[in-house]
């Protein structure tokens, strides 16, 4: 039935009323529905990974996709690209990282494949390009190498000459 | 209470590192992020989806670095695309290597290899030590090497390959495959004849997808057909022509079929009509029907025929295809100086790009279907782009005859190429009803001054419009005050394509009402936004980047009643207005409508922004845009 609703509970007990056809979205919600028989209205599905401000937007994504076309069909020959993120994903997902990987997260257990490529994709181009030492600066994280293993490393990455 | 914490980068599970890591090349991954902390390092030693690609003049560096730290095992595929002879790159890395290692390979992707390579990996592929079947893509070097296309072949034989792509058939491989029953999940041939797709899909009884670049119909009047061709699933034919009846006879023998991709290059009229009558053929003939994309092109279509257009767009626009399929509909055309092409395609969204989706030229417009099109009402919304000297010198050269009509009924967005002092819109009329036009771009020359009366005049007659755009071709807008001033009096947004510091400036202290300005880059333009940027931080105003640089978007805040009545407010209460305005203007954006593409930032973004700067005590505080 068009525009029937269900209500998803976060972990912090908020309750959202989200449309069937946009929760199903998410492959885990539409396998709770169709196995649990769970499509009655007081019916509350509860998703205790994910917390109120990230299932907000969780549903604002899917809301904003739900008349999507088909994908194209999947063809492994096809290299990925991370430059085809919609410019509405883009500014969607332009969020403090913290928020970035809570949504990869919820993207995860809720099972929504198209959000979760959007967000590895925006991590991935965070990443192209850059030397360790940048990727460092650019996601806090600390060099925690021994100096043995700093040498090994650098053994690994020996120049060879150009010929 | 615990404090909860945010997942930071290194801590995201495994499977979700690896599925960042599937984003990634394999140069980034163990030249970089291998290199960043001992997780990374131990992840990129686990990870196993790692997919190779050099190019002949990839670094060798590079190659050799990647050769000493990959395990073959982690490796599925290879790209390798060898565009020079001698020891290119490809050469090398095929030496660094054991072929026989890899033994997870399950796609191949193989440019121009030279035949001693290509016969190295061939001869792998042949062996047990491979555990899956595998796709293939082979550009040959040299294509009638009898050892190469014996060890195909035998793969092929072997069931090594599921799925094999060719750049063309040679008679030797053409008369193999039709003289086996190979087991082929999946072919690709990029010249195919339809006699040959027909024996094809005669002698692959389990191939479920097929794919030409050229196919070529048949033109005489028997129509062949394979005997039998259910176990198809999918289905690409682009072709220069296409005859409406042998494919549909075709395809009324693929009742499997869940992917249809038609492309005709050089089409016609009867065509297209005929194609926009499919909602029946579909429903009867291809039941499982899924995804279905298509691109017809005609030349030499004649302007004045661009309304007959709207009734076959118009019959894309049923529930069928707009809501139960999702199969939305994108039509383009475009008239310049030597040719006349339109298009009707299947979109990979439904946005226009407007005003650069539009090419200049004499004329070009384009509209799309979406699932907001009100079904019950017939009136196709259009975007165009006009040079009205060019569409002139076009007649008068009988190049175009003279327009009696509107080109369309409802252009609501407009673009008009200016090289030409104007002193009417008489001419523009017949061919516009501006009435309909809600936002208007003007490019201009750098030698014409378009001046505030014409900006008056046009603005008179387009009471609609609320956007204006306007572009000069040598990045120094020549926008006045007096300009400005009119502008401000009916316009709500207007965009400048410039990167002129002065000029950005400029036109900023000369539209402080306006309630949205955005700069926006030429294409192509090399210039940053560092100046203007710097600029705009000095001076408290707030604005958005977009992501591919483009453009910087600068809104007005409507600040609170209170703190607009009274300058003299302490800071402390300015800033706890300014907290409780942007809660509710967050609040506000979850229920604003999608479809218009409003997105609002989260309310910790915006605050967080309010509280890091000084307020601006005129007021005149410009707020991220939240468009």
């Amino acid at each position: 039935m068009a525009g029937h609703k269900i209500k998803l509970q976060s972990s912090d007990g908020d309750t959202f009323d989200v449309e069937v056809e946009i929760a199903k979205q998410s492959a885990t919600i539409k396998t709770m529905l169709e196995d649990l028989g769970m499509d009655e209205e007081e019916d509350v599905i509860p998703l205790p990974n994910v917390n109120s401000a990230i299932l907000k937007k969780v549903i604002q994504w899917a809301t904003h996709h739900k008349d999507d076309p088909p994908p194209p069909e999947d063809d492994e020959n096809r290299e990925k690209n991370t430059n085809d993120i919609s410019s509405w994903d883009q500014d969607f997902l332009k969020v403090d990282q913290g928020t970035l990987f809570e949504l990869i997260l919820a993207a995860n257990y809720l099972d929504i494949k198209g959000l979760l490529d959007v967000t590895c994709k925006t991590v991935a181009n965070m990443i192209k390009g850059k030397t360790p030492e940048e990727i460092r600066r650019t996601f806090n994280i600390k060099n925690d190498f021994t100096p043995q293993e700093e040498e090994q490393i650098k053994k690994e990455n020996e120049w060879c000459e150009e010929k | 209470m615990s404090m909860k914490l945010t997942p930071n980068f290194v801590e995201l599970p495994t499977e979700i590192l690896y599925c960042i890591l599937d984003q990634l090349n394999t140069q980034d991954i163990l030249l970089s992020l291998r290199n960043v902390c001992t997780h990374f390092y131990a992840i990129t030693n686990t990870y196993n989806r790692y997919k190779i690609h050099f190019t002949s003049t990839s670094s060798k560096s590079d190659i050799h670095r990647v050769c000493r730290m990959i395990k073959p095992e982690n490796v599925i595929s290879f790209f390798l695309i060898s565009t020079c002879t001698g020891l290119d790159g490809i050469e090398l890395f095929l030496s660094l290597i054991d072929i026989s290692q890899f033994t997870r390979l399950n796609l191949l992707n193989l440019f121009n290899i030279s035949p001693c390579g290509l016969n190295k990996i061939l001869q792998h592929i042949t062996t047990n030590s491979m555990h899956m079947p595998l796709s293939l893509k082979i550009t040959f070097s040299d294509s009638n090497n009898d050892d190469t296309i014996k060890l195909l072949l035998s793969a092929i034989a072997q069931s090594r390959i599921r799925k094999l792509f060719l750049e063309y058939i040679s008679d030797k491989i053409y008369q193999i495959l039709c003289s086996s029953q190979f087991t082929l999940e999946a072919l690709t041939i990029h010249h195919c004849t339809h006699k040959q797709l027909c024996n094809i899909l005669d002698h692959l009884p389990n191939l479920q997808s097929f794919s030409s670049n050229y196919y070529m119909m048949n033109t005489d009047d028997q129509i062949v057909l394979p005997k039998s061709c259910k176990q198809l699933t999918s289905l690409t034919l682009r072709s220069c022509t296409m005859l409406m009846d042998q494919l549909e006879s075709l395809l009324s023998l693929t009742t499997s079929l869940v992917y249809l991709h038609l492309v005709c290059y050089f089409s016609t009229f009867d065509f297209l009509q005929h194609l926009s009558k499919w909602e029946r053929f579909i429903c009867d003939k291809l039941p499982s029907l899924k995804y279905f994309k298509f691109y017809v092109h005609i030349t030499d279509y004649p302007y004045e025929k661009i309304k007959d257009i709207e009734h076959i767009i118009n019959s894309f626009r049923t529930s069928f295809w707009v809501e139960q399929k999702l199969w939305y509909v994108a039509c383009k055309y475009i008239k310049n100086s030597t040719r006349t092409d339109i298009a009707l395609y299947s979109p990979s969204d439904s946005s226009i790009d407007f005003p650069d989706g539009l090419l200049p030229g004499i004329l070009s417009c384009s509209t799309v279907t979406t699932k907001s099109d009100d079904l019950g009402n017939s009136r196709i919304t259009w975007s165009a782009r006009l040079n009205v000297s060019k569409m002139i010198d076009a007649i008068n050269s009988n190049q175009l005859s003279q327009p009696t009509q509107q080109i369309v009924n409802n252009v609501t967005h407009l673009a008009l190429d200016i090289d030409w002092p104007i002193d009417s819109f008489d001419f523009l009329s017949t061919l516009v009803d501006f009435s309909k036009l809600t936002e208007i771009w003007l490019f201009l020359s750098h030698h014409h001054y378009f001046d505030s009366i014409t900006m008056e005049m046009l603005l008179n007659l387009a009471r609609n419009v609320r956007t204006i755009g306007i572009s000069y071709d040598d990045d120094s807008t020549q926008i006045t005050a007096d300009m400005c001033s009119v502008l401000c009096r009916q316009i709500e947004q207007l965009k400048v394509k410039t990167m002129d510091f002065g000029s950005m400036k400029l036109i900023l202290e000369s539209v402080k009402n306006m309630s949205s300005v955005a700069f926006v880059s030429h294409r192509g333009s090399a210039s940053s936004w560092t100046d203007m940027i710097k600029w705009l931080d000095q001076t408290g105003r707030a604005f958005s980047q977009s992501n591919d640089y483009r453009s910087l978007q600068l809104r007005k805040t409507v600040l609170p009643y209170g703190l607009s009545l009274n300058s003299e407010l302490l800071m402390y209460i300015q800033r706890l207005l300014i907290r409780q305005e942007a809660e509710r203007r967050a609040q506000q954006s979850i229920e604003i409508d999608i479809d218009e593409d409003i997105f609002l930032l989260s309310s910790s973004i915006v605050i967080k922004y309010f509280l890091s700067v000084d307020v601006n005590l005129d007021f005149d505080v410009y707020m991220l845009n939240l468009t």
